[in-house]
């Protein structure tokens, strides 16, 4: 491996791949910096799920929290949507307790997948990266309950 | 209808199946370094975490823990490394000294001396006994195949020498395990299928735990008992005490019966040393004590359970370990068993979850 390489690769923070730009799409990672983007992707894994693939069923344990770059998936029960740029089941960021609902692709669907303790691993190293999500995760709250008192 | 058969697809398959086949026959032979390298991966990735916390690349953060450690084990070495070999080469001279008078060294030693003689006072009275003569042959033996160990260990030196290399390649496979970790793991990952992956992902976490944290804590036992007992024996002036305490803390690792086998390599070592006898007690307590702090003190904070497995599966399993392969065999098969039903018990409990079974 050449200086370069070496460089690139282990400085990657300083570059500002098309990655960041889709990360900074998601509201929970809004105001994240490069350096906390880039600690934050290596623990991303992307998946494709085709048109009618189920993500996961009522009842499966819960391990990761689906964050949607491209495509729609809708849970069975309820029959919410989530577009591109969503995060459903936000709760498992936080809880390992089981699935509520069964989500499946309504068409094909790229996302990126992100494991609860890998997060919480996260934000015990990165304590600023970890205020930043929560906050962003209590102002989504805040919208979702705005017209209900909780 | 006959179906139309897929030649080109059976010929891929078959060429891929030869070229897998061949693949596995011609790395396994590295298989162990790979092994023993996830193992001290492991061991040190916890440490690794815990400086890239200070905000270091992670290259630089394996770098720091390599160096602090080679440090700390050159220091080490040159602290207790003459006087081990100094402890093991009297011993070894002890056995082999010729003493006029007697055929054999063991014999006079204090306690094997005393029942040399109420055997030879047996045979002065029962005639047709001849105890006092078989005793010394047998301790003759004995001592026969004590001496015999450096020269088994001169002959085999060529294992030696590979194993030396083992060691040496090991800690460089390993650094390149800390640092890519998370791109090893996403590699593999990448290959599951949908169906499996979050189940994968949930098995890796609970094998990083339960595994990851039963070797860091077994090491840090054994590092533990094997200081506990050389400072015990060291204030009770038993020879060895560095050579006992190092065999003390590996046997440790076995449950039940470990222990014990450190206690006798105490008190025989105190015999060998021709201390008086009543030090056997004092010996055995001192061994008794370091039990006791261990396993009231250091097993519960460093491990928080016990392997909860009957003293008889215990014997049966070291037993087998020992018919299989070598002492060291002997040692890691408890942990092995351990290891081997906890994750077979967490697959089960997941495959059942994610309705797979």
């Amino acid at each position: 491996m050449s200086l370069k390489d070496f460089l690139h690769k282990h400085l990657a923070f300083l570059r500002k791949p098309e990655r960041y730009t889709q990360l900074k799409e998601f509201q929970i990672f809004e105001g994240l910096n490069n350096r906390e983007l880039n600690v934050l992707d290596a623990l991303l894994y992307q998946r494709e799920y085709s048109k009618g693939e189920t993500l996961y069923e009522k009842g499966f344990p819960v391990e990761l929290v689906y964050l949607i770059l491209s495509g729609e998936v809708q849970l069975q029960e309820t029959q919410q949507s989530f577009g591109a740029g969503q995060v459903f089941d936000l709760g498992s960021l936080f809880s390992s307790d089981k699935r509520p609902d069964t989500a499946i692709a309504v068409e094909d669907t790229e996302v990126l997948a992100l494991s609860h303790s890998d997060f919480n691993d996260l934000i015990n190293k990165n304590r600023g990266l970890g205020v930043k999500v929560l906050k962003n995760i209590c102002i989504q709250l805040s919208h979702l309950t705005h017209d209900r008192p909780c | 209808m006959l179906k139309k058969v897929n030649y080109t697809k059976i010929l891929f398959y078959l060429v891929l199946l030869t070229a897998l086949g061949f693949g596995i026959w011609f790395y396994s032979y590295v298989f162990g370094y790979v092994i023993a390298a996830l193992v001290l991966a492991y061991i040190l990735d916890p440490l690794v975490n815990a400086v890239e916390r200070l905000r270091f690349p992670r290259w630089l953060a394996v770098l720091s823990v390599y160096i602090v450690l080679a440090g700390l084990i050159a220091l080490l070495v040159a602290l207790f490394a003459p006087s081990l070999y100094d402890q093991g080469a009297q011993l070894i001279s002890l056995l082999q000294e010729d003493r006029p008078g007697t055929t054999n060294p063991l014999v006079e030693l204090p306690l094997l001396k005393d029942i040399h003689l109420v055997l030879m006072d047996l045979d002065a009275r029962i005639p047709v006994l001849d105890l006092a003569n078989e005793y010394v042959n047998f301790m003759d033996m004995v001592v026969e195949h004590l001496v015999e160990l450096p020269k088994t260990i001169m002959q085999n030196y060529s294992t030696i020498i590979g194993a030396v290399s083992y060691v040496g390649m090991i800690p460089l496979i390993c650094f390149f395990l800390l640092l890519d970790k998370v791109r090893f793991r996403k590699g593999i990952l990448s290959l599951i299928p949908n169906r499996y992956f979050e189940l994968t992902i949930i098995l890796i976490g609970k094998t990083d735990e339960t595994v990851g944290n039963f070797m860091r804590a077994m090491l840090f036992e054994v590092l533990a008992v094997a200081l506990m007992v050389f400072v015990a024996l060291s204030i009770l002036n038993v020879p060895y005490a560095i050579l006992i305490g190092v065999v003390a803390g590996v046997a440790n690792i076995i449950p039940y019966f470990g222990p014990f086998i450190g206690g006798c390599v105490a008190v025989l070592s105190s015999l060998i040393a021709g201390q008086p006898t009543i030090m056997i007690l004092w010996v055995a307590l001192a061994m008794y004590l370091v039990q006791l702090v261990d396993n009231n003190l250091v097993y519960p904070v460093l491990v928080g359970k016990t392997i909860d497995m009957h003293p008889l599966i215990v014997l049966l399993t070291v037993l087998a370990g020992g018919w299989f392969g070598s002492l060291v065999w002997m040692l890691i098969s408890v942990p092995l068993l351990y290891i081997t039903y906890t994750m077979i018990r967490e697959t089960y409990l997941n495959f059942k979850m994610f309705k797979l079974l």
